[in-house]
């Protein structure tokens, strides 16, 4: 796991890229980017997944 | 269906309601099971002899009246210390809770008592449900019954091992990241995680918002759904057609992830149950899961951060409250930053959704082993086992902790015994919604675990701290 060293990149808004838990996240985001349609990640809500969990229909 | 040794829930249920037994008998009959191998086990926190004979003699009082209240009406049960019952000590398996006595009875043992199951006592779990091995700081490591030397699974040790020995014909356990799977599959029961967000979360531990799942542990799929219908209080009867069979059911074989790595032993049960699957009219194929690799750690990225904010008030008064191993999971979270966390939960969505494409598209179940490797002994999974011993217990949940982050049902199942004589399992994972299935299958896979555990003590390694 991390050994986030989070002020100087905290305070620029930043994830530390060099941190293997950002590293992860980058290639996850990658991954779903690459996909066929991409997935938007920028219009994604977090509460999709509980949405497709009760079997609605996902946005 | 299987033919366990031990009587079903469901043979019980039917005893009860011929009048061939009472309650009262069933419970004393419990209760002497606990009395011969529940130390040695490990696996009851705190055993609640008078209450449950109380229970029993006014469900046998009830049932004599005509106010039978459903299958479960005087079953012995058992849980995992982390269920609240208005004014009953749960303890959480942690020394910091000890003496918690919550004043309100959790909306899940609220519908086991309307349904007139009984509760025989506590059962142990992992610190904070922190744990897939069954080790506990303060209480002591829980105990396989097939063979005390070997490890239990975690965390809801006490349930998984507690039923497989026959001292309770069911338990509730939870599951974050494999932890009814886990014991389900070690102890050689059958263990439902539900779809995530099914079951109510309210009355019980939390440990991680998004992740917690209660679940159920029985000796059968049958006895599982019979739980289950309660549990969910849907207006479903999961126990309604599990004898329907498997023909012309899809079983998907990973092509990827699940069977990488996978023992030998394991791998030729789980041939033997495929091709007895397909005589009996099921379709297999291979199917495609996306990347796996960096889900377990996506887990944690959600998990910790959630788990370390209930515990950080505590964490900072009373490290020493903590076992160490707990402890630093813990800190662990106060490392992932609200961006990490957020993006954690983001793509779990994202991910959900390529599977449904990708996967449940081509298949109505994946069929697929809980572990990569047999039951480890308690002394490889100890603290003191050396550098092997931290890959090993990560290793545990390698099949489990990915199903967690996607949210979809999962049932691990018998699927027979390893040269040493421990329990190997099947675990079948559906898309959301699809536990009727999933018990179905699980009815026509699980295997007869033929005898009975002979929770064997040995002497020296029960109760290693």
């Amino acid at each position: 796991m991390s050994n986030i060293s989070t002020t100087d990149t905290a305070a620029q808004g930043q994830l530390p890229p060099d941190n293997p838990t950002s590293q992860i996240l980058i290639a996850e985001r990658a991954k779903m980017r690459a996909l066929s349609p991409p997935v938007d990640l920028f219009h994604l809500p977090c509460s999709d997944h509980a949405r497709l969990m009760r079997g609605d229909t996902p946005i | 269906m299987s033919a366990h040794p031990l009587p079903s829930l469901l043979e019980m249920s039917r005893a009860l309601d011929a009048g061939q037994i009472t309650s009262e008998v069933l419970v004393r009959t419990h209760l002497d099971r606990i009395t011969q191998h529940a130390e040695t086990l490990n696996c009851f926190v705190e055993v609640q002899a008078d209450a449950a004979l109380a229970d029993a003699r006014q469900c046998d009082a009830d049932r004599r009246t005509g106010r039978g209240r459903g299958p479960l009406h005087g079953i012995p049960l058992a849980h995992k210390d982390m269920y609240h019952r208005a004014g009953h000590l749960c303890e959480y398996g942690a020394r910091a809770m000890a003496g918690h006595r919550p004043d309100k009875t959790g909306p899940l043992m609220a519908r086991l008592n309307d349904a007139g199951a009984l509760s025989l006592g506590r059962l142990h779990m992992s610190e904070f449900a922190m744990g897939p091995t069954g080790h506990n700081a303060h209480l002591g490591r829980c105990c396989n019954p097939w063979n005390t030397d070997y490890i239990s699974g975690g965390s809801s040790s006490g349930s998984g091992a507690a039923v497989a020995a026959g001292l309770a014909a069911g338990a509730l356990g939870s599951d974050t990241g494999g932890s009814v799977r886990l014991p389900a599959a070690m102890c050689g029961v059958a263990g439902l995680k539900p779809t995530q967000g099914m079951l109510p979360q309210g009355g019980m531990m939390g440990l991680s918002e998004s992740l917690d799942c209660p679940g159920v542990l029985a000796r059968s799929a049958q006895d599982v759904a019979l739980l289950f219908t309660t549990l969910a209080d849907n207006g479903t009867d999961y126990a309604s057609g599990i004898d329907a069979g498997v023909d012309g059911m899809c079983f998907g074989i990973p092509t990827s992830w699940y069977f990488d790595d996978l023992d030998t032993q394991i791998a030729d049960r789980l041939t033997d149950l495929r091709r007895d699957l397909e005589k009996r009219g099921a379709i297999f194929r291979d199917v495609a899961v996306p990347d796996h690799t960096n889900l377990g750690e996506m887990a944690n990225i959600v998990f910790t951060p959630e788990a370390a904010a209930l515990h950080a008030d505590r964490m900072q008064s009373h490290p020493d409250h903590y076992g160490p191993q707990v402890l630093s999971r813990l800190s662990q979270g106060l490392t992932i930053s609200a961006v990490q966390y957020r993006q954690a939960l983001q793509l779990r969505a994202a991910h959900a959704r390529a599977m449904m494409a990708a996967t449940f598209a081509n298949c109505d179940l994946v069929f697929a082993p809980v572990l990569r490797a047999p039951v480890p002994t308690a002394a490889a999974a100890d603290v003191g086992a050396g550098a092997d011993m931290r890959a090993l217990i990560a290793g545990l949940s390698d099949l489990t902790r990915p199903v967690s982050y996607l949210g979809f049902p999962a049932l691990s199942v018998p699927a027979g015994f390893d040269a040493a004589g421990l329990p190997i399992a099947l675990q079948l994972i559906g898309p959301p919604l699809s536990e009727a299935t999933l018990l179905r299958a699980g009815a026509a896979a699980e295997r007869d675990v033929g005898h009975i555990p002979p929770c064997t003590a040995k002497i020296g390694t029960r109760n290693d701290r």
